[in-house]
């Protein structure tokens, strides 16, 4: 969070630089994992894509550090559909047995702790797509429930049953078939 | 597991305490699944582009926002500016086309051409009342033509250029009837009588436009023709029964004073030449009180009957002459006296009134091809294809 949010928004709508790059770096890493786990390929290019257009519409936002943190996402969740779009599939359809399977037991754990990126995308690829940007919007984006339904302009109750769904099916999976590494 | 049994298991997940980091006992995988699901935040970010890069480096331009609006929008004002003036430039020069078009233009009917010349005329009224310049007459192939010497159109005794093509007209040569642009030369000077030709020393005429027919021979007394110019080809001596001939052969270089004509038909067939010596007073010439007998050149095919721009090329046979219209004797035409012509080539309709070719500037040309006259004077000296002056008024 920052702490003088007002002024670098004011600074960054008059064209200052400083305040450009203090509110990149103050998202950048959400936005970057945030569709890192949403299965983007280029995830630079999409993320310089992301602020530019955030940049380009800093005029016409009006609001405070929790609404611009939504806008930013609504943006990135945007181009993460277009992208998947453009690529007419989702990697993350590809089924988990490709990601090489792990002993359950007693080891179970530590295994757990030591979870890849791709393991984690693997994982997600076994929800539905509504249920995997809940989960991610929520834990990578740090959202709140009204927040991602504001971004995935959908009722709040509706957000909370995906999200409810997709821990329950991420359980299910963990248990039959191990945690990926 | 059915349905229910899946609702009771999503419901009992502690989804809050899970999603915000917390330690929940009993769901060991989940909570290590949305730890490292948290850890991908803390991921290295990728590196900002060249265009972020830029942004990022932007001076505090706290006073260029305003100056780029300002000049954006000058700079809108004046292409939008500029596309519309181009615009009422184009139209009104369009406008102004089409209305000068339109009162000029033959063929526009009068319901459009009453308006546009009422318009015409006020701006030139208007031009001449600021600048004090008078505005330069029409040209003379373009509106009415009063004065020229036309039908209902008197001559004024102004001379103007009369061009040889007609407004109206597509330039294309036609047989027949002229119509009435062409007949303008005859109604402005009638049938030539009263016109002096003073001032006309017979150069220039080519001969062109004329075919010869239509001259009774009226007008020529045979004096001033040496026999020269003739080598007595062409003539087989038909039509003349010898009759009259005393058997002596007389000079007639001096005009052939004192021969009795023969009684001749004015036919001579073409190729079959009589027996005559070539030469100055040694050819039958012509008689002076039968006009028919045709005073055959016979040095060229080109220079007697066809004038043929006056080519002088000897030609001792006189067969169907180059550029003529084929088969007719070079020189004659039906026993007639036969001046110059055009060499065959079509001549106009305004010939057959016993007149006799006028001279021209020697260029064919549909209006001035010369005024039917009577009285001319026939060919004197070598009577060649008249392209050399052989041709003169009667003083």
């Amino acid at each position: 969070m920052l702490d003088r949010f007002d002024e670098l928004l004011a600074a960054a709508r008059d064209g200052h630089g400083e305040a450009f790059e203090s509110l990149y770096r103050d998202l950048v890493r959400p936005v970057a994992a945030y569709l890192r786990t949403r299965g983007v390929e280029d995830v630079e290019g999409l993320t310089n894509e992301v602020f530019l257009a955030v940049f380009t519409g800093l005029p016409r936002f009006d609001g405070d550090q929790s609404h611009f943190r939504s806008w930013v996402f609504t943006i990135a969740h945007r181009r993460a559909v277009d992208d998947w779009r453009r690529r007419a599939h989702s990697p993350l359809a590809e089924p988990v047995a490709d990601v090489e399977p792990v002993a359950r037991g007693s080891a179970e754990d530590d295994a757990l702790a030591t979870l890849s990126t791709e393991a984690v995308v693997a994982l997600l690829g076994r929800l539905t797509v509504d249920q995997r940007d809940v989960l991610t919007l929520r834990v990578v984006a740090d959202l709140t429930l009204e927040q991602t339904a504001d971004v995935l302009g959908k009722p709040v109750g509706a957000v909370k049953a995906l999200q409810r769904r997709g821990l329950a099916a991420l359980r299910r999976v963990i248990s039959r078939q191990g945690v990926p590494r | 597991m059915n349905l229910p049994d899946d609702d009771e298991d999503v419901r009992r997940i502690p989804d809050e305490p899970l999603l915000a980091g917390e330690v929940v006992p009993g769901e060991p995988e989940l909570t290590s699944f949305v730890t490292a699901l948290r850890a991908q935040a803390a991921v290295e970010p990728p590196a900002p582009d060249d265009r972020l890069r830029a942004l990022f480096a932007a001076s505090p331009p706290a006073a260029v926002p305003p100056n780029r609006r300002r000049t954006g929008v000058r700079r809108a004002v004046a292409v939008v500016g500029a596309s519309v003036g181009l615009k009422a430039a184009f139209v009104t020069a369009a406008a102004a086309v089409g209305i000068v078009g339109a009162a000029t233009v033959h063929g526009v009917p009068a319901a459009v051409q009453q308006p546009a010349k009422a318009i015409v005329g006020v701006v030139v009224d208007g031009w001449h009342a600021v600048t004090q310049v008078e505005p330069p007459a029409p040209a003379s192939h373009t509106g009415d033509c009063t004065g020229c010497g036309g039908p209902d159109r008197p001559y004024d005794g102004v001379d103007r250029v009369v061009t040889a093509l007609a407004p109206e007209r597509d330039g294309a040569e036609r047989a027949g009837a002229r119509d009435g642009v062409v007949r303008t030369w005859g109604d402005r000077f009638g049938d030539g009588a009263g016109w002096d030709r003073a001032g006309w020393d017979g150069a220039g005429w080519d001969g062109a436009g004329w075919d010869g027919a239509g001259w009774d021979g009226a007008g020529w007394d045979g004096a001033g023709w040496d026999g020269a110019g003739w080598d007595g080809a062409g003539w087989d001596g038909a039509g003349w029964d010898g009759v009259g001939w005393d058997g002596v052969t007389r000079d007639f270089s001096g005009g052939g004073d004192g021969y009795a004509s023969p009684d001749r038909t004015g036919s001579v067939d073409a190729g079959s030449s009589p027996d005559v010596v070539a030469g100055s007073g040694d050819v039958p010439t012509a008689d002076r009180s039968v006009d028919r007998w045709s005073p055959s050149d016979g040095r060229s095919g080109h220079g007697v009957a066809g004038g043929g721009g006056g080519s002088s090329t000897a030609s001792p046979h006189p067969g169907p002459r180059p550029g003529s219209d084929g088969g007719a004797d070079p020189g004659t035409n039906g026993g007639r006296r036969v001046p110059p012509t055009d060499g065959g080539r079509e001549a106009p309709a305004y010939g057959g009134r016993g007149s006799q070719a006028p001279p021209t500037d020697g260029r064919r040309s549909t209006v001035d091809a010369g005024p039917r006259s009577t009285g001319w004077d026939a060919p004197r000296g070598s009577g060649r294809g008249g392209t050399d002056g052989d041709w003169s008024p009667r003083p």
